[in-house]
């Protein structure tokens, strides 16, 4: 097989594209993959000033508001008969916060807790559970769903419990012993 | 394999069944005893309260736990006149199994 001169062989085709490719990579390692990707493995990008300083992650802290842009107030004073109970609930965003206080005429059995949306009852989740006349203080909500009071009359004499509160809720609704539920309209300071 | 699958149709038919036993409400019937009726097991209790029948009959079990000033007492004791508390289960209030009976002192 004769060649012409100025015709390239085959193997100066192979040693150029060889050669084409080691050059492609390196360009690819060395300023490409640092500029294009911020993906430095060799420093280069950095000491020829291509990849830009990442800013420092900020996690955002959880909103006290769940979400929700609407403050609510609300007054409620409930009237327990005796040896009867009654629950007064919140709709309330996870991360959402409600401040509160409540006093009552005499002693009831207070248990402050929260249903997960969709858990079924008894699934409630306890926050504190004692016989005393008055509590105040702040919530935030660990999930989304009703959080709120159980309050009963252990004794033979009604009993008045007036709530306060202030917060991110949506809605307020008052159980009942005998399976009634009404829903209280909370109002915009 | 028709056994198993048969024991699965059964495990998974039970499973619905407790389910749908387990499911019931929470009622609480406060007021005094009309009578209990020791033969057929049913306290009747006459109560003002709203959504209620004005007497409400209520199912005794042999599980039912009756106090007073909590310490247990024999089903004997629910007398006509005593103020009681029962909580109880039930789809509705025409359908309660009693799980506590409490005797308290009479409304002020």
């Amino acid at each position: 097989m004769s060649v012409t001169p100025g015709t390239p062989t085959g193997s100066s085709v192979a040693l150029a594209t060889i050669t084409a490719l080691a050059v492609a990579g390196v360009i690819l390692f060395v300023a490409v993959l640092p500029a294009e990707y911020g993906i430095d493995p060799l420093g280069t990008g950095r000491a020829l000033g291509l990849v830009r300083p990442q800013p420092a992650s900020v996690e955002e802290p959880p909103a006290a508001n769940g979400g929700d842009t609407n403050i609510h107030v609300d007054v409620a004073e409930i009237e327990i008969a005796p040896y009867d109970y009654v629950e007064y609930k919140y709709r309330l965003a996870q991360t959402a916060t409600m401040l509160y206080a409540w006093e009552a005429t005499l002693p009831v059995i207070a248990d402050f807790h929260g249903a997960p949306d969709g858990a079924s009852t008894g699934n409630e989740v306890s926050i504190e559970r004692q016989t005393k006349r008055r509590a105040s203080g702040t919530l935030t909500a660990a999930f989304s769903g009703m959080h709120g009071w159980y309050w009963e009359n252990p004794g033979n004499t009604p009993i008045r419990v007036k709530l306060t509160t202030a917060g991110f809720y949506t809605s307020a609704v008052e159980y009942r012993s005998n399976r009634t539920r009404q829903v209280h309209e909370v109002r915009k300071p | 394999m028709r056994r198993r699958l048969s024991i699965l149709i059964t495990a998974g038919v039970l499973l619905a069944l407790g389910g749908y036993a387990g499911a019931h409400d929470r009622y609480r019937v406060i007021g005094p005893v009309i009578e209990m009726d020791q033969k057929n097991s049913v306290l009747k209790v006459k109560t003002n309260e709203k959504g209620y029948p004005p007497i409400v009959e209520i199912d005794i079990t042999a599980k039912t736990k009756i106090e007073r000033d909590g310490k247990p007492i024999a089903r004997a004791a629910l007398k006509r006149g005593l103020h009681v508390v029962v909580d109880a289960l039930g789809d509705d209030v025409f359908g309660l199994e009693a799980v506590t009976v409490r005797i308290v002192p009479a409304p002020k």
